[in-house]
């Protein structure tokens, strides 16, 4: 008989792990009890999720179409970012229309040193349709524009945790519910079981903990959490739109109806007052919610047969990265691995050593939105105009680049994997892509129409 | 006009001839200048007979075509390592350019095999007898890999084994026809300028050669790397101990493999490369443990066919460089490291440092940050290389005291704690920087009998008959496609029998790897 497999903690986080090991497990004969606790720390009322929520989706078995409805959801191509008078597209999928294709991010640097007024979004398929709010998944015989056309879904967050709960409950998950948790560990440090209210006891073989907030012991910072909501209607948006602000950045998540707005600051010195007049200046809305919280900053996810992937994820969790995405990746890379014991330390150092890198990757990321030229990563783009090698998805290529060729940085040298094709041949290669991106776009329905589609054929 | 960007490579063997090559074909000739110094006076090594598949895509790179490559060089192809006496006395198992089987319920592949040998299943086969590419090697078959990756064909890849001088010999006439000078002559000194770069190379007839970037691929002596810049040494001659080797050229094989053959013996390990022309055979050992008289008698008496000529010494410390690139010289091939030819890396090792070398290009001046990455991304290569390496010594349980030493050695980290992981749950995690991916790693770990502890939680829900028979049926339809695969030799004489090239996956495993 397998070991039981105890989730806990509250919310989008607890319902997500247990539908990935639910439908992960069930045909092996596993029994998921999901734990349900309190709410500590509230959840954003919408949620960003990256292109790798539907491939998670067809792995469930779960239609998008149903969370689209059900969740209110738009579809997303990347993020539209605005600094001042500049603005520029980060998209999710890769530029040009073969990802392949060599040194095709270095030709388009070419050309933007050679010519100012071209945009790097011109050789972007996401780019180029989400100006013109336009969508459409890759038609099944095109698969070779799935990967430029990848996309997420904004989705309200209430009612996305009711539809995976559902999910789970239809999947034989138990769930169990307590005020209260008292964790009980053997000798070895091991969790032996957990004890709920009143007394009651479960049997724990791995405990896979989806709470954010810090225990005792894991160093934390205090964070400033804003968020408002907004009527107006954004279905020409197939995009989050990303602001630049004094503080830091300030995100917005256009739903079916209406949008959500988020924005955070960790600068202890940060004067609240002042953030709320500019919020307000900046998108007219008078009735922000603020919150402050304790974030993790550090994390060794796998301890003994003790899962901490709800504080993994929450130490990268901010307006500008969604740590649902860290942890539907804690989580299905943990199954890869799924041990029939409960302690195997080589496994869980290589797993915790994985998720360093993983962590380290976006935290890069999102250092480059402040400093960008701070960081080595920014560091080899000014010179070179190549981001760098990576371990995990964690940031997609298109990401990468479009990140910071829109931060303005401006590459030193020139590929010399294209030194011998001429300007013209270069710019000419760049035309013909931007021709057909162009082609494609012109046949591309709106994302208000994609997403009738999606719905109707729900219906039927 | 802005002037010309010198460039000078040290040392005409194959790593400098690659080099030369592949800047001729990406450098444009009005704003650089390539010069290759040889010494006719100083010999080359000749590394890198046996290759991976990575080389295809090398070739393919600089526009050298496969035929051509096949005869200029007395090629054969490879499609795996054959590992004889590693571990134990009596083993032998391949590690091929290829995967094995396919997943199943979501669970890699091998964890099924484990189980269904846990379970003492009579009609389990080898590993390796799930592989399509250890099939071919072992049926002395060949065919191209094809590009559907629903086809099992789609799961291997092939190298070549080659003569490393021919093949020297190709490039340079490549790398002159398009545009690179040769010049013989033997450097006698080196000037720094004050920034301590270097500023030109003095020749033995008084020549001076001025140059704005340097690649250093004079082997062994590492003349502008190590003795100009002093770049020192990581000697990894604790894990790795074998220091010398004999080398010994012997008549064809007239039905050569499409194998590499790497056998352990007393104190190291013999090889066999098989050629068009010749085959090419050495015995790299310790010398702690082995004389010189006694390997050259174990070399001789292992040889298959008749010697050549009398065999050749080497010596050489294993390790690396502590920096390939320093001030504005740049080391590739052995001035920049040196690891055992048990996996036939050193030619993707100059490959890969060539590549990294264009896509990290410098301005006059070098930069710290292209220096910088080009480094990184070299330790990490060679790092990685060298675990999989200490890995088929440590892995063993054979009696002689050179394989006792091996089998209680400390280990690096980044190895043991792989094995230890391997050794708990049978499981493996995957890097994407760097050459070896799960495939080799399982290939020796089960070919050198490593047992996990325990295996995946989910195995024992499964149904085992059913598992039995897909593991049947799966055998059954990778010895049907072998059987109408054309016989390697014959491939070698009639190359249109090979089928119709597909482009090359840069991957050891083919187009799913």
């Amino acid at each position: 008989m397998p070991q039981p497999l105890v989730l806990i903690g509250q919310g989008l986080w607890l319902q997500m792990a247990t539908a990935i090991v639910a439908r992960h497990l069930q045909p092996f004969g596993y029994q998921c009890v999901a734990l349900e606790l309190p709410a500590v720390i509230k959840e954003p009322s919408a949620v960003a999720c990256g292109p790798e929520l539907a491939t998670l989706c067809k792995m469930l078995d779960l239609p998008l179409q149903q969370l689209l409805q059900n969740a209110k959801g738009t579809f997303s191509l990347g993020s539209q970012y605005q600094s001042g008078e500049n603005s520029w597209f980060v998209p999710f999928g890769h530029y040009g229309l073969n990802g392949a294709a060599a040194e095709f991010d270095q030709a388009i640097l070419q050309l933007l040193q050679q010519d100012p007024d071209s945009k790097a979004e011109q050789f972007s398929i996401a780019a180029s349709a989400a100006r013109q709010g336009k969508f459409a998944l890759a038609p099944a015989n095109r698969p070779d524009l799935s990967s430029a056309l990848s996309y997420g879904v904004h989705l309200h967050t209430e009612e996305f945790t009711a539809c995976l709960k559902h999910f789970n409950l239809q999947h034989g998950v138990t769930f169990l519910s307590s005020q209260t948790l008292e964790i009980q560990h053997n000798t070895e440090g091991q969790i032996s079981s957990l004890q709920l209210d009143q007394g009651t006891t479960i049997p724990v073989g791995h405990c896979l903990d989806c709470r954010a907030e810090p225990t005792t012991g894991v160093t934390s910072r205090t964070v400033q959490f804003f968020s408002a909501q907004d009527t107006t209607e954004l279905l020409q948006q197939p995009y989050s739109s990303v602001i630049q602000t004094s503080w830091g950045w300030l995100v917005r998540l256009p739903l079916q109806q209406g949008s959500h707005w988020f924005t955070q600051c960790t600068d202890p010195a940060v004067d609240l007052p002042q953030i709320r007049q500019e919020l307000q200046q900046l998108t007219g809305q008078t009735d922000w919610q603020h919150c402050s919280r304790q974030q993790p900053t550090e994390s060794q996810p796998w301890q003994h047969n003790h899962l901490r992937f709800g504080q993994a994820a929450a130490a990268l969790d901010c307006p500008l990265y969604n740590g649902l995405t860290a942890l539907q990746y804690l989580v299905i890379r943990w199954l890869d691995l799924l041990p029939n014991q409960s302690s195997c330390p080589a496994t869980a150092l290589m797993y915790n050593q994985h998720w360093q890198q993983y962590q380290s990757e976006v935290q890069d990321f999102l250092q480059l939105h402040q400093q960008p030229l701070a960081t080595k990563t920014g560091q080899a783009f000014a010179r070179l105009g190549r981001a760098p090698n990576t371990e995990t998805d964690a940031i997609k290529a298109g990401q990468w680049f479009g990140l910071m060729q829109g931060l303005g940085l401006k590459p030193e040298l020139s590929s010399m994997l294209l030194a011998n094709r001429t300007e013209t041949e270069i710019h000419q290669g760049l035309r013909l892509v931007q021709q057909q991106i162009a082609r494609l776009i012109a046949a591309m329905p709106s994302q208000a129409d994609t997403l009738n589609r999606c719905l109707q054929q729900l219906e039927h | 006009m802005e002037a010309k960007q010198r460039i000078i490579i040290l040392g005409g063997g194959t790593a400098g001839w690659m080099t030369a090559a592949a800047l001729s074909r990406y450098l444009p000739k009005h704003r650089f200048s390539i010069q290759l110094i040889e010494s006719a006076q100083i010999g080359t090594v000749g590394v890198g007979e046996a290759t991976i598949p990575h080389i295809r895509q090398f070739n393919q790179w600089i526009g050298l075509d496969e035929a051509d490559f096949l005869q200029a060089t007395g090629a054969s192809y490879k499609l795996a390592i054959r590992f004889r006496g590693w571990g134990q006395a009596n083993s032998d198992y391949y590690h091929p350019f290829g995967l094995s089987g396919e997943d199943l319920y979501g669970l890699p592949f091998h964890q099924h095999w484990l189980w269904l040998q846990q379970q003492k299943t009579a009609s389990l086969k080898n590993y390796g007898q799930y592989s399509l590419a250890v099939l071919m090697a072992q049926q002395g078959k060949f065919s191209r890999p094809v590009a559907d990756l629903k086809h099992p064909a789609s799961a291997f890849n092939y190298a070549y084994h080659l003569d490393a001088t021919l093949y020297a010999a190709l490039l340079r006439q490549h790398s002159i026809d398009h545009g690179v000078e040769w010049l013989d002559g033997k450097v006698t000194a080196v000037t720094q300028n004050t920034s301590g770069d270097i500023a030109h190379l003095i020749l033995e007839d008084g020549r001076q050669i001025d140059g704005d970037l340097f690649i250093d691929c004079s082997g062994f002596s590492a003349l502008l790397i190590d003795k100009t810049l002093q770049t020192g040494y990581d000697n990894w001659q604790h894990w790795l101990p074998c220091d010398k080797a004999l080398a010994v050229p012997s008549e064809k094989d007239p039905t050569p493999p499409s194998y590499t053959s790497a056998k352990a013996m007393t104190a190291g390990w013999q090889w066999r490369i098989p050629l068009q022309h010749r085959t090419g055979n050495g015995l790299v050992y310790c010398s702690s443990y082995l004389s010189d008289g006694a390997a050259e008698q174990e070399l001789m008496a292992g040889l298959e066919e008749q010697a050549l000529a009398p065999a050749r010494a080497l010596q050489f410390v294993t390790g690396r460089r502590k920096q390939s690139w320093v001030k504005n010289c740049v080391a590739i091939g052995l001035s920049s490291g040196f690891l055992e030819p048990l996996e036939s890396t050193s030619l993707y090792l100059v490959q890969i440092a060539i590549e990294s070398l264009l896509q990290y290009f410098p301005s006059n001046p070098v930069g710290e940050v292209e220096r910088e990455l080009f480094n990184q991304k070299m330790e990490l290569e060679y790092l990685r290389v060298r675990d999989l390496l200490i890995l088929h010594y440590k892995l063993n349980a054979r009696p002689e005291p050179f394989w006792q030493y091996c089998a209680q050695m400390a280990v690096p980290d980044s190895l043991s704690q792989r094995l230890e992981m391997f050794r708990e749950t049978g499981h493996l995690l995957e890097y994407r920087q760097g050459l070896f991916q799960p495939a080799s790693w399982l290939a020796l770990y089960l070919g050198q009998g490593l047992q996990p502890q325990q295996l995946d939680a989910r195995l024992s829900a499964l149904d085992t008959t059913r598992l039995q028979h897909w593991f049947s049926d799966y055998q059954q339809q990778l010895q049907q496609l072998v059987q109408a695969m054309p016989e390697h030799h014959h491939v070698l004489r009639n190359t249109e029998l090979a089928g119709a090239a597909v482009a090359p996956a840069f991957s050891l495993y083919g187009h799913r790897g």
